[in-house]
C-alpha cells in the first residue's frame, strides 16, 4: 500500500509540475504581489485548462500524501517521493526546452541524495 | 502578470528582461515565500495528520473530517498559499530552477523539526542538509529563466 501511494504521488507531482510550468509561462510573468495582481492571477488560472489540470494532478498527489502520512512517517514519505526530481528534470529539458546543463543536473541529483540522507 | 499595455513590450524579450536585477530579486522574494509556506504548511499538516490517525479512504468525507483538526486546517490553508505562490514563481522561472531551489524547504523542515519538535538530527541528516544546501547553491548560480519553448504564443 505504501509503495502504491508513493507511485501515485510521484507521477501526479511530475504531471502536475509540467502542466503548471507550461501553463503559467503561457499566462505570462507575474509582475508584483499586490492584491490586484493576485486576483488577476486567480482569474487567469481559472481560464487555463493546463494549469487547472496541473492543480488537479497535484491535488491527487496531495490526498495521496495525506494518506501516506497517516500510515508512514514523514521521514519515509518525503524521500520516497523525491525520485520524481530526476524524471522532472529530464522532461523539463525535452518538453519545456529548458537549458539544463551540469549545474542543474547536479542540483537535482544532489537533492535526491540529500533527501534520502534526511531519512535517517 | 503582464499588463495588456506592456504585453508587447515585455513578453518577447522576457528572456532578456529576466536577467535584470529587479526581475531576479522579485523571483528570489517569491522563492522565499514559496519555501516559507511550504515549511509551515507541511509541519502543521504532518503534526495534524499524526493527531487524526490512519486515513486511507476513497470517501471525501474522511478528508473533510481530517480538516476539522485545526493543525490540518492551518496546514491546508498555508499549502493553498504555497500553491498560488509556486504558480506565480513558475510564471517567471524554469521548473529545473524552481525544483532544486525550493528543495531548501527540506532543510528548513529538518531544522524546524529539531528546534520546534525536538527531533534528534543524526550525522546522516546533517550530511543531507549540507548536500541539499549545495544543490540550492548550484541551482542559484544558473539563470532563473532559460526556457525557449513557451513564448511562441506571446511573440506572435
Amino acid at each position: 500500500m505504501k509503495w502504491i501511494l508513493v507511485a501515485i504521488i510521484a507521477s501526479s507531482n511530475t504531471v502536475g509540475d509540467l502542466l503548471n510550468t507550461a501553463g503559467m509561462k503561457r499566462i505570462g510573468a507575474v509582475e508584483d504581489l499586490s492584491l490586484r495582481s493576485l486576483l488577476q492571477l486567480l482569474l487567469a488560472i481559472g481560464g487555463s485548462p493546463m494549469v487547472l489540470g496541473g492543480i488537479a494532478a497535484l491535488a491527487i498527489g496531495f490526498f495521496a500524501i495525506m494518506s501516506l502520512l497517516s500510515i508512514a512517517t514523514v521521514s519515509f514519505a518525503i524521500p520516497a517521493t523525491a525520485s520524481s526530481y530526476l524524471v522532472e528534470t529530464l522532461l523539463a529539458k525535452y518538453i519545456l526546452k529548458e537549458d539544463v546543463r551540469w549545474r542543474r543536473w547536479a542540483a537535482s541529483g544532489l537533492v535526491v541524495i540529500g533527501v534520502v540522507l534526511l531519512r535517517w | 502578470m503582464v499588463d495588456q499595455s506592456r504585453r508587447s513590450a515585455t513578453t518577447a524579450p522576457l528572456l532578456e528582461q529576466s536577467k535584470s536585477p529587479t526581475f531576479t530579486s522579485k523571483t528570489h522574494l517569491l522563492t522565499a515565500i514559496v519555501v516559507l509556506t511550504n515549511v509551515v504548511g507541511n509541519v502543521c499538516l504532518s503534526h495534524g495528520m499524526q493527531e487524526v490517525g490512519r486515513t486511507i479512504s476513497a470517501s471525501p468525507a474522511d478528508y473533510v473530517r481530517a480538516l476539522l483538526n485545526p493543525w490540518v486546517l492551518a496546514g491546508s490553508c498555508t499549502l493553498a498559499l504555497w500553491m498560488i505562490s509556486d504558480l506565480a514563481l513558475l510564471s517567471r522561472a524554469d521548473l529545473t530552477f524552481v525544483l532544486p531551489v525550493t528543495a531548501s524547504a527540506y532543510v528548513f523542515i529538518a531544522i524546524a523539526g529539531h528546534f520546534v519538535l525536538g527531533d534528534r538530527i543524526s550525522w546522516e541528516r546533517w550530511l543531507g542538509i549540507v548536500v541539499i544546501t549545495l544543490a540550492v547553491v548550484l541551482a542559484e548560480e544558473t539563470p532563473s529563466l532559460t526556457s525557449k519553448a513557451e513564448y511562441r504564443e506571446h511573440s506572435q
